[in-house]
Parts: structure tokens; C-alpha cells; sequence
């Protein structure tokens, strides 16, 4: 131990949480029964989530010929997939890689797939608005099991489902603890916690990481090939569905940082969450916003350079001529402002500097999806060979506005309910932390002590 | 990692500088070996230079074909240092110790070898000095800068240098730990390349800080070389070449024939210099770990390729891909890469009991390179070789000795490199493995005592 | 007025422990402050082990100052040259911004990777000419706690290290303070 205290030296270390196990399971119990401004927030988003129906009703009258109209339907299914289906990606890479920074916030995150709910209804009426495959360049090369609907519902529902996996089989032991607590011992029964059901249950999250994973970058290829690409004539274009998914991944990255932010401050859990989970997930976020640069430069220089009339017409639908306007407002939330905040370390470890980045992100690909559907829909003949004319912009009414509200409402909501069916604290895994991390003396100073049992 | 000996600073020392201070017989031998094997390479640039590119197999309209694909080959390899050392620097993965300096040496000597083959497929090599630097203003010889063979050399020279000086600025530990184990002339070598190294607080933070500062900015580099590599083919506007995908698949190939190659070369190291104190199978569980993802993130960009290669069936990209395909000799080649590249290494890395045998690994690794030299040549070759329209004389490309030469030399060219850099300077990081007994620590758990590590 | 002369003392001790317990002895019996005293060992140890002050310094400029310069080289060349040869290849305008970007980029890497390396070095205090005051043994996981103070305090450093357990004491040369 130090014996002349003021030769301690201070200087960041590894936070270590100090939350007695009790207190642990008393947080986790307190976080499912939310009062205050839980029941406001249910009650604004429900109510936006509300008139996104009535707007879904509204354009479901004029029809499904004017595809234009469904531009914003569709990219509100690609906002969702792209941040609240692309947060859990954070989590389980954390996961995977054995991180302990994810603990406190694992559950918080995984649970931002349950929006696939929403996703999946939504895929239903938007993929009937799609042309025939027949006789267009698609997935599906003329097969007559080629129908997008079968098969971005597959997609989407197999990511949902195994989000729904993941946050159900992990929150076993945390309900069983939360409703022993209460002295209802009825599902502690089924989870007394022995050495084999905690072996079964680290397994079946690491395989069920490794799927949603997987089905992730499934879903971004399907959906962004069928909704996107095979709408525009001669856009041939490799990169798009992985283009489209590290988009996603940046505003998932994003997401996380906002939800974290969100959970720590209305869930009171500072003693939980400290600066490292953000530390953490500014570093992803910085990686993916060069990443973002990178993919979308391969792509522009590799159709630019050639200068064929077939592929200077994609470049100039896409950037340089109705959404061009639009292109550089993205261009500046999604890339520049988060690119020249993340450099600066201070921004990269605090929350504030984080949420900061983040909503800038989140803004910048709201409008990339905006754009990218708005031009895909916009498109009046998909079965020519090139586009011959590249059509205007295509500008949203009320109705849109109220899809875009409703939709990503619905997907708030979800996470709201769900909420109280699910401590948005992992237990076990904090009490796994309380287990495996501490500080001890170090010659002179403190360490902080990460065990590796694996 | 449950194994973890417990070492002493001096037997760290002594067994890590054990190749460095002291020369064993089959040095010589080893030496001889490798040089011969360069020497076919070197014999093969000699009378390529004394006779004329004639004595290659390439004719119009294949003038790219084993020289570009070794040159990509070696490229990748080359990303093998950055991915092990930057990466899981700044993750500060535990098991990166042994593995991150060979790693890095391994990087240097592929690119540097890779960067020959442009010099010598141009032929009359000493021609490209006149158009290099200064421009040649009054012959008319200029550098296209908007052209993919320029923006290669860029890429490759800050990859070279920003590789070599981060190795460099890394060893200075090391390089004080020989200065102070050794006499005379070497004493006096080390001493001037260690710069005065001391080893207090200011420097080893800055080490640290270095490791972690350079591995951030040598990450971006690291990405946009093989891209820029990949650009060679799809700026053209070859069928079969002109694919978005090409920067990011090229990227990931090269990150799964990289690390394979470290594994490869961490065995030949642990077997060669009884490493096995420090090159433990935890380190190739992990590697190998790290392969099963990056392989199956590879075999998503081949797919990517190949579906939207098809996706518009145009009848050329259609034909290239049945060429690739289903016509002799690429039928053969590419079911020979599917095989080695993904369906039998795959598998083989999905068994923990594979992971942590260093034999299974090493012939697992080997195999990976096969099929991702394999790949790079069906790549290049089928799509210059299919008659297009408006094409007026094509050829079947045949490999000739000299190529087969210069192939087989830029292997004895890499491994003659690494070879001799772990008999000069200490090729495991000797301060890491020290800082590793450091850092260690154990947590008690109930009964169990789990081993764990300080982290800052 | 007389000047006191500096003096510094290497003492060698063969465990972390025993230097950490020589600095507290130092700190208390001859009134060393993290100031007068460096720590010399073979591998990094957990900031403030052995209770030195923090390490103060500026390398996050070098590479912001080297990616400048080395995009302005590569703007310069990349321009320079597309005016000197004003040449139109397959379309593209005479300067093509984007085929220009990978030599803007590539030189400001290489820009600031060589800056930074000059940056470690230079807040690294190397190269220096001798390594000063030093012993062997530390690279064999012997710690060195090297001392500077007064002359007169000189025995007393001396006698607190070898009582601490110092396997050796050096004394360097005086100097003028």
C-alpha cells in the first residue's frame, strides 16, 4: 500500500464497478417498473406511431402505382435496419471479442433489435410495391422463386428472431433473479443458475451472436439490392449491399452511443456505465466513419473513372444531380463533423462529445436514405438497359413525414414495452464483472485488474 | 490465456537473443538453402533483363499474368503486419506478444519484394527512373497521375516506409537489452542503433503511446494499399476487372493470406528456435480464431463479386466467369481454390483442437496461400484472355521458366529477408514479453485462482 | 554566493518492490520529490508504480504538422503535374480531383507517419550521446532509481539505498546546478 500518499499519481484507469450484488439485482428491479417520464415517453411515440398508421392508411388509398409515394416507407425500413438492427452488432462484437466494457450495456443494446418488429411488418406492403423481377437485372436472376417479399421477410425476420433470441435467452437468469427478489420463486426454479445452464447459456449467445451477425449483413444485402440497386438500370454495383451495411454499421455505432446515454442518464445508472463503454464504441464509430469514406469513394472512383455514359448516369441520379443538394448535407453530418470530432481525444472519451457525434451521424444517414429510396422510387422505367433520363427529386409530402415519424416511433415504442418485460441491465453479466475486474495496489499506485478465465 | 510461464527478465534475454549473439551450424546451411532458392529468382531477372520480356509467356491481349499476380500475392502477405500488430495493439489483445515483430518484418520484406516486380515487369527497369523524379520536361515523358500505376507507387512507399519506421522505432528497446548483452562490435552496433535508449518512465510511455499512435495511423495506409492495388484492375474496363468490389475484396483477401502467412511463420519460427516458451498453442487458437472470421468475411466479398459479376448478365462478364469456371485450365485451377481458399481451411479452423496444433495450423495456412495465389491468377488471366469484341489477336497465356523463376525466387527473396533480420535483431519483442510478467496479474475467484491482466 | 553542486546516484536494486520502498525511503529521510528522481527498467510498468510524476508531453502535434505538410506536397504534385502536362486521359477533366485524392491522401499518411516517428524520438530526449549514468543489470530486470540532489545530501541518498537494498550505488559526477 502507498505510504506517502502524495507521491499517488493520478492518471485514467479502467473503471471498476463497486455496486454490491444485491444493490445489482435492486437496480434491475427498479429499471422494469420505470415511472415518471417512462409513461411520457410511451405516450408521445405511441401517438406519432399512431398517425405513421394513419399515414401508412392514407398513401395505401392513392395505391401502389406511384412508387415515388413508397420512396419514404422503404427508407424508413433501412433507417431502422440501419440503427436500432445495427446497435446489437456493437454489443455482440463486444461479445465475441471478450470485451468487459459491454457488460453494463450489452442488454441495453441488444434489445434495440426487438425493432425489427417493425421492420418485418413494414417489409410486407413495401416489397409488394416493387415491379416485377421478371426481366430486370436482380438477386433473383429470372427464377420464379424470386419473389422479394418471401425473401426479405426471410432476412428480416431470421435478424429479428434471433435479436428476440438473444435478448430473451440472456435475460433468463436476470428475470428469474429480479422475481426471486420479489419473493416469487417460481422462475428461479427454472434457472436455479447451475454450472451447466450458465455453460449452455454462454454457448447459445456466442452462436447466436455469430447469426445475428450473419443476418445482418444478409439483411443489408437483400434489402438494399432489391429496394435500392435493382430499381436503378445499369447499376451494377458489388459494393452496394456492403456499402450499405457499414452505413448501417457507423449509425449503429451511433444508436448505441445515444441509447448508453439515454439509459444512463433515465435509469440512474452512472455507478454502472462510466466513460468506458463510450471510450469504446467512439473508437468503432471512428473506424466506421473512414470506413463510410472508404466504401463510398470505392464505389464513386470505380464508376466515375471509366466515364461510360451507363455509369456517369448512376453517379449523376445518385450525387451530382437531383440529391446533390441533399448529398452534401449528408455528406457533412455523416462523415465530416463526426471525422474531425472523433480525431480530438477529449470528444472520443466523454459522453457529451459522443452524443454530440452521434446525433450528427444519425441526421447524416437519415438523409443518405432518404436519398438513396428517394432516387431508387423515383425511377419510372426499371426494365430499360441504362437510365436514359435521370428523373427529379422527388420531394415528400405530410404523408411521408408521417411514415418517417411513425415508423421510427414504432420502433421506439417496441423498446419502451419491452422495458418492462426485461431488465435493460444484464445482471449476471455485472455480477460477472463484479467477479472478474478489481482494483487493487500496484507498487505505488492503483491497477485496475481485468480476469481472463478463458 | 491459462498458459502463461513464469519467466525471469535474464532467461527472456538470453533465449530470445540466444539466434542473435550466437551462430548455430545449420546456419549456414538454412542460409545457403534460402539463397539458392533466391538465387532462381535472380538468375530468372538477369536474363529477363539480358534477353527481352519476350521471354515471358505474356502476348497480347494477356500482358498481365504471373509477375502482377505475385506482385498482389506478396502485397497481401504484406498486410499480414499491420492486421496482427496495429489492430490488436490498439485492442490490446494479450496475445499479440510473440506475434506482432515478425509480423511486421514479414510485411516489410513481402512489400519490398513485391515492389520489385513492377521494376522488373517494365523490362528495361531503368527507363522508369527517367519519368520518377524530376519530371523529364524536354523528352515529353510524363507521369499520369490520374493513372492507378501511379497512385501504386504512393501507396507502397508510405506503406514501406511508415512499416519499416514503425519496426525501427519499436526495436529500440530491444535493441538497448543486445547492446547490453553483447561485447565488441556488436556492442558498438547496437549501441548507435539504440540511440541511448534508458528505459525510464518519459520513454516507455512514449513507446506505448508510439505503438499506439503509429498503429492508428498506419491502419488507414494499410486499407488503401491493397486498394489501391485492386484499382490497377478495376479502373480498367475489362469485363470481369470493372467491379466496385475490388477494393475491399482485395483488402480482406490480403488480411486472410496475411495472417495465415504470420501463422505459417510463427511455426517455422517456434519449431526453428525452440520458441516454445513464447509461441504457445493459445497464440495460434487465437490467430486461428481470427482467421475463421476474417475468412468468412472474405468468402461474403467473393460472393458479392461473383453474384453481381452476374447480376446484369452481359454477355462478356458471363462468358469470363464460365471461362473461369468451367474451362480447362481455370476449371481446374478454380476448384483447386475453392478448396484450399475456403472449404478446407474453414472447416479446419471451426476445430479448437486444430486451432491449437501448430502442425494442423501451419499446413491449414499453407493451404490458404495456395488458394489466394490461385485466386489473384484466375482474377487476371481469364478475363485479358476471352476474346472480346472488337479484338483482333488474342493468345492462351503459358507460363515460361523465367516466370516460374521469378516466383519461386520472390519466396526465397522474402524468406532469405526475415531470415536474415532474426539472426541481426531479436525477431519476438523482447521488452513485450517482459512487460507481459509485468502485467500480469491473478484474480481470486471462490476457490479458483483465474489469471488476469492490469489494464491502463 | 556559492553555487551547490548537483550530484546523481544510480542505486540498482533486484526487485520492483525494494526500489518502490527505497523511493519512499528517500521521499521521507533525504526529502527526494518525484522531481529528483527517474526510474530506469527493462519493460514498461503501470503509470505512477513507483510514484513518479506524470509524463508531460506534446507528440500529438507532430503528426497534425506532418499530415499539413504531406498533403501539401501531395496536393502540389498531383496539381503540378496535371498543369504541367495538361492532357486529357479517357474524359476526365485536367485536374481530376478525384483520381488526385490517393496521392493527396497517401502523402498525408506518409507526412504525418514520418513526423510522428521524429516526434517519439524527439520527446523520447533521443538520440542521446551515452546513455548517462546506467547499469546492465537493468535490462536483466534490475530496477535503477537514479537520484540527483545537492552534494551535501549525497551519503545520506546512498546510505537510504543500500539499507533499501540496493545491490550497488553509483555516483555520477559533480555538477554546477
Amino acid at each position: 500500500m502507498p505510504r506517502n500518499t502524495h507521491r499517488a499519481v493520478h492518471h485514467y484507469r479502467p473503471h471498476v464497478i463497486t455496486v454490491p450484488p444485491a444493490q445489482v439485482v435492486a437496480d434491475g428491479r427498479r429499471l422494469m417498473r420505470p415511472g415518471g417520464a417512462y409513461g411520457l415517453a410511451v405516450a408521445f411515440f405511441g401517438l406519432l406511431f399512431l398517425l405513421g398508421v394513419v399515414g401508412f392508411i392514407l398513401r395505401l388509398s392513392g395505391g401502389t402505382e406511384h412508387r415515388a409515394g413508397w420512396a419514404y416507407f422503404a427508407a424508413t425500413i433501412a433507417f431502422i435496419l440501419s440503427t436500432f438492427q445495427a446497435a446489437p452488432v456493437v454489443a455482440v462484437a463486444g461479445r465475441l471479442a471478450k470485451g468487459h466494457w459491454r457488460r453494463p450495456v450489452a442488454r441495453a443494446l441488444e434489445m434495440c433489435s426487438l425493432a425489427g418488429l417493425v421492420s418485418v411488418l413494414m417489409v410486407i406492403p413495401a416489397a409488394l410495391v416493387l415491379p416485377p423481377t421478371f426481366g430486370r437485372p436482380s438477386l433473383y436472376f429470372d427464377s420464379p422463386l424470386g419473389i422479394p417479399l418471401v425473401w426479405n421477410l426471410v432476412i428480416l425476420g431470421a435478424l429479428f428472431l434471433a435479436g428476440l433470441g438473444l435478448v430473451f435467452l440472456s435475460a433468463r437468469p436476470d428475470r428469474a433473479m429480479v422475481e426471486a427478489s420479489e419473493g416469487d420463486l417460481s422462475g428461479a426454479g427454472a434457472w436455479p443458475g447451475t454450472t451447466r445452464q450458465w455453460r449452455v447459456l454462454e454457448k447459445g449467445m456466442t452462436l447466436l451472436s455469430a447469426f445475428y451477425l450473419m443476418a445482418y449483413v444478409g439483411a443489408h444485402t437483400v434489402f438494399s439490392t432489391d429496394f435500392v440497386m435493382s430499381q436503378v438500370p445499369g447499376w451494377h454495383s458489388a459494393i452496394f449491399p456492403a456499402l450499405h451495411g457499414i452505413d448501417g454499421l457507423q449509425a449503429g455505432c451511433a444508436t448505441a452511443i445515444l441509447v448508453m446515454a439515454l439509459v444512463r442518464r433515465f435509469g440512474r445508472l452512472e455507478a454502472y456505465i462510466s466513460v468506458d463503454p463510450f471510450w469504446g464504441v467512439s473508437k468503432l464509430m471512428l473506424a466506421l466513419t473512414l470506413l463510410w469514406m472508404y466504401f463510398h469513394y470505392a464505389e464513386f472512383l470505380t464508376l466515375w473513372y471509366g466515364r461510360t455514359p451507363r455509369e456517369i448516369a448512376v453517379l449523376t441520379l445518385l450525387y451530382g444531380g437531383p440529391y446533390l443538394g441533399l448529398f452534401i448535407v449528408e455528406f457533412l453530418f455523416v462523415w465530416l463533423i463526426p471525422f474531425i470530432m472523433l480525431l480530438i481525444f477529449p470528444v472520443r472519451r466523454s459522453i457529451g462529445g459522443n452524443v454530440v457525434v452521434a446525433l450528427s451521424i444519425l441526421f447524416g444517414l437519415l438523409l443518405d436514405r432518404i436519398r438513396l429510396y428517394s432516387a431508387a422510387f423515383s425511377v419510372e422505367d426499371v426494365f430499360e438497359h441504362m437510365l436514359e433520363t435521370v428523373p427529379g427529386p422527388y420531394i415528400p409530402d405530410l404523408v411521408d413525414i408521417m411514415i418517417l415519424a411513425g415508423g421510427i416511433s414504432g420502433a421506439v415504442l417496441v423498446y419502451l414495452l419491452a422495458v418492462r418485460l426485461v431488465p435493460l441491465l444484464a445482471l449476471w453479466e455485472v455480477r460477472q464483472a463484479l467477479l472478474l475486474s478489481r482494483a487493487i495496489p500496484y507498487l505505488r499506485t492503483e491497477a485496475t485488474v481485468v480476469a481472463k478465465p478463458e | 490465456m491459462q498458459e502463461r510461464p513464469v519467466l525471469s527478465d535474464r532467461q527472456i534475454n538470453r533465449e530470445l537473443l540466444d539466434f542473435v549473439l550466437h551462430t548455430p551450424i545449420w546456419f549456414w546451411g538454412v542460409l545457403m538453402l534460402l539463397g539458392l532458392v533466391f538465387g532462381a529468382g535472380f538468375v530468372a531477372v538477369v536474363y529477363l533483363i539480358a534477353t527481352g520480356v519476350g521471354v515471358w509467356g505474356e502476348n497480347w491481349p494477356v500482358m498481365w499474368a504471373f509477375e502482377i499476380t505475385n506482385f498482389v500475392f506478396w502485397v497481401g502477405i504484406s498486410h499480414a503486419g499491420v492486421m496482427i500488430s496495429a489492430i490488436l495493439r490498439l485492442t490490446q489483445a494479450e496475445w499479440r506478444r510473440p506475434v506482432t515483430r515478425a509480423a511486421e518484418v514479414l510485411t516489410v520484406f513481402a512489400l519490398a519484394t513485391a515492389a520489385l516486380h513492377p521494376a522488373v515487369h517494365v523490362g528495361r527497369f531503368w527507363r522508369v527512373i527517367y519519368w520518377v523524379f524530376p519530371y523529364d520536361f524536354f523528352r515529353g515523358i510524363w507521369p499520369n497521375v490520374r493513372s492507378p500505376l501511379i497512385w501504386d507507387p504512393s501507396a507502397i512507399f508510405t506503406y514501406l516506409t511508415g512499416s519499416s519506421l514503425f519496426i525501427y522505432s519499436v526495436l529500440i528497446p530491444d535493441l538497448a537489452v543486445a547492446r547490453d548483452r553483447s561485447t565488441g562490435w556488436r556492442r558498438t552496433f547496437y549501441g548507435i542503433l539504440a540511440l541511448g535508449w534508458r528505459g525510464n518512465p518519459r520513454q516507455w510511455r512514449l513507446q506505448t503511446l508510439a505503438g499506439i499512435l503509429l498503429s492508428g495511423l498506419i491502419l488507414p495506409v494499410f486499407v488503401s494499399v491493397h486498394s489501391i492495388v485492386s484499382f490497377d484492375f478495376a479502373m480498367a474496363l475489362v469485363p470481369g476487372w470493372h467491379s466496385t468490389v475490388f477494393a475491399p475484396y482485395f483488402v480482406i483477401g490480403a488480411v486472410w493470406s496475411g495472417v495465415a502467412a504470420v501463422a505459417t511463420l510463427m511455426a517455422i519460427l517456434r519449431f526453428m528456435f525452440k520458441l516454445h516458451n513464447y509461441i504457445r498453442p493459445d497464440h495460434f487458437d487465437a490467430l486461428g480464431r481470427l482467421l475463421l472470421v476474417v475468412g468468412n468475411a472474405w468468402f461474403y466479398f467473393f460472393l458479392l463479386d461473383f453474384i453481381f459479376g452476374l447480376y446484369a448478365r452481359e454477355e462478356t462478364e458471363v462468358k469470363i466467369w464460365q471461362a473461369r469456371i468451367f474451362e480447362w485450365p481455370f476449371n481446374a485451377l478454380f476448384v483447386i481454390f475453392l478448396l484450399t481458399a475456403y472449404i478446407l481451411p474453414v472447416p479446419l479452423l471451426m476445430m479448437r483442437s486444430v486451432r491449437r496444433s501448430v502442425t494442423m495450423m501451419f499446413l491449414t495456412s499453407v493451404l490458404i496461400n495456395i488458394g489466394m495465389w490461385l485466386e489473384r491468377y484466375i482474377l487476371i488471366v481469364p478475363a485479358l484472355q476471352y476474346k472480346q469484341v472488337l479484338q483482333f489477336s488474342w493468345s492462351t497465356y503459358q507460363p515460361q521458366l523465367p516466370e516460374w523463376g521469378l516466383v519461386i525466387g520472390s519466396f526465397g527473396l522474402v524468406a532469405l529477408g526475415v531470415f536474415l533480420f532474426a539472426k541481426i535483431f531479436p525477431i519476438i519483442p523482447i521488452y513485450e514479453q517482459k512487460e507481459s510478467q509485468v502485467f500480469a496479474a491473478e484474480v481470486k475467484v471462490g476457490k479458483v485462482t483465474v489469471p488476469g491482466v492490469i489494464r491502463e | 554566493m556559492v553555487v551547490a553542486q548537483r550530484q546523481s546516484l544510480l542505486g540498482i536494486f533486484p526487485t520492483a518492490e525494494a526500489a518502490a520502498e527505497a523511493l519512499d525511503e528517500l521521499g521521507e529521510k533525504a526529502g527526494i520529490t518525484p522531481d529528483d528522481f527517474d526510474v530506469l527498467t527493462s519493460s514498461p510498468y503501470p503509470e505512477g508504480a513507483f510514484g513518479e510524476k506524470p509524463v508531460a508531453h506534446r507528440l500529438y502535434i507532430f503528426p497534425i504538422a506532418g499530415a499539413l505538410c504531406g498533403f501539401s506536397v501531395g496536393l502540389l504534385l498531383t496539381v503540378g503535374t496535371q498543369m504541367a502536362y495538361p492532357l486529357i486521359t479517357h474524359g476526365k477533366p485536367v485536374i481530376a480531383i478525384p483520381a488526385m485524392l490517393i496521392v493527396m491522401y497517401e502523402g498525408t499518411m506518409l507526412g504525418a507517419i514520418l513526423f510522428t516517428i521524429l516526434g517519439i524520438l524527439f520527446e523520447s530526449r533521443l538520440p542521446s550521446f551515452g546513455v548517462g549514468l546506467y547499469d546492465p543489470r537493468i535490462s536483466e530486470g534490475y530496477v535503477g532509481v537514479v537520484v540527483s540532489t545537492t552534494s551535501d545530501k549525497v551519503p545520506v541518498v546512498e546510505r537510504v539505498m543500500r539499507d533499501a537494498g540496493a545491490a550497488d550505488v553509483v555516483a555520477g559526477p559533480p555538477r554546477g546546478s
